[in-house]
């Protein structure tokens, strides 16, 4: 009759078992299927980086493309603007195929009241950009590319809108290259990622 | 019975924690969740959209509706939001009746209402909301979003903000954020599911 003598021993046993249980049915389905929750890690893989969800555009032989020395300037384009939309973004591809560090100082557009070479990122889910200071660092034998979600060229001020099937012209100025004037063709923001084709 | 004695005081732990669990997973953690849902979005706000009609927290109610923060001034994400928006609406065939979209700008110096139309309305039946920076403010903390004006050189600025949009159902409550850039895929389901809540 010792089992009589220690009732709170297994009242205290089978709470334990039976709270556990509960919770764990409570715990493991979200474990497999996690409920839609206030959560504001979005937009980033595990790693915290952007998901940079392939903005696949057109295919590179539409780009603008030009050699300058040493530097190999490809995959050039611009976004068409929105109504009203009063600043512009443009990509370009540069290879450094020399053996001396290069650098974008600046970039010049007759359209364009001015132009800053910028760089942008998603801080938690917070958008931030910035100028790049004193230019964008193109080290020897290196390829940068600037591309929607990161670095851009920025039309401000600009005196017309950006339409897509018209080309916008560029200057850029390098350190050591010099300059080169390119001609973006201008395209149509697509859904990024997605196989639906164009509308 | 000996063993069960013997680890009697593990059991009243174990007992202590699972029970503690328990109303922490029941009872106060969907509580916490269930007001913070409640609570995004509403504040005393008093905006304006570009179709002329007030914007403040009972807005929210009148049907499901996408809310995010941007500014014209600003290259990349807010036209990609935008176009992304009119990519969803029009794959799922919605209108604004279904869905009610609002851009909320954080630049309201800079983004008047006349401004703000023809980029916003870009996307068919798109709002664009402004009004004066401290109501604009008002709107930004009630949204639990984040702007802030970051000065460039030669006296220009750029506005850093929320990256994400903002779901919420016909009752104006918070139902989930989409993602920048999230996939289009994941983006749907969670305004279908929206729709059908």
């Amino acid at each position: 009759m010792e089992n009589l003598m220690k009732p709170m021993t297994l009242i205290t046993a089978t709470a334990a078992v039976f709270a556990m249980t509960a919770v764990a049915a409570k715990v493991i389905p979200n474990l497999t299927d996690p409920k839609p929750q206030l959560v504001f890690q979005i937009g980033t893989d595990e790693h915290g980086a952007a998901q940079t969800a392939p903005h696949l555009i057109n295919a590179d032989a539409d780009r603008a493309m030009v050699a300058l020395g040493d530097l190999m300037v490809t995959n050039g384009f611009a976004f068409a603007t929105l109504p009203n939309q009063p600043v512009g973004g443009g990509f370009v591809t540069i290879a450094n195929q020399g053996t001396v560090d290069d650098r974008l100082i600046s970039a010049q557009s007759p359209i364009a009241g001015k132009m800053e070479i910028h760089t942008m990122a998603l801080d938690g889910d917070v958008m931030r950009m910035r100028e790049v200071d004193g230019g964008l660092a193109l080290p020897a034998g290196g390829t940068v590319e600037l591309k929607p979600g990161g670095h851009h060229l920025m039309f401000m001020q600009i005196t017309q809108a950006l339409k897509a099937g018209s080309t916008v012209e560029v200057t850029l100025t390098f350190e050591r290259a010099g300059s080169v004037t390119l001609a973006l063709p201008i395209e149509t923001r697509r859904p990024h990622g997605s196989n639906h084709g164009t509308h | 019975m000996a063993f069960l004695h013997k680890i009697r005081p593990l059991l009243y732990a174990l007992a202590i924690v699972a029970v503690g669990a328990f109303v922490w997973l029941n009872v106060i953690s969907p509580r916490m969740t269930q007001s913070l849902a409640d609570q995004m979005g509403q504040g005393d706000y008093q905006l304006v959209t570009t179709g002329g009609d007030p914007f403040t927290q009972a807005t929210l109610r009148e049907r499901p509706s996408a809310v995010f923060f941007g500014f014209t001034h600003c290259p990349e994400i807010c036209p990609t939001t935008l176009a992304d928006m009119a990519y969803i609406q029009e794959e799922m065939g919605l209108t604004p009746d279904d869905l009610a979209i609002y851009f909320v700008t954080v630049d309201p110096e800079r983004d008047t209402a006349d401004v703000l139309k023809d980029y916003v309305e870009w996307v068919p039946g798109a709002r664009g909301v402004t009004g004066t920076p401290e109501q604009v403010q008002k709107a930004v903390s009630a949204f639990r979003a984040y702007s802030r004006r970051v000065p460039l050189e030669d006296g220009d600025y750029t506005m850093d903000h929320s990256a994400y949009v903002m779901l919420f159902d016909d009752r104006g409550r918070f139902f989930e954020p989409i993602g920048y850039q999230e996939d289009f895929d994941r983006a749907m389901g969670k305004i279908r599911r929206l729709l059908n809540s």
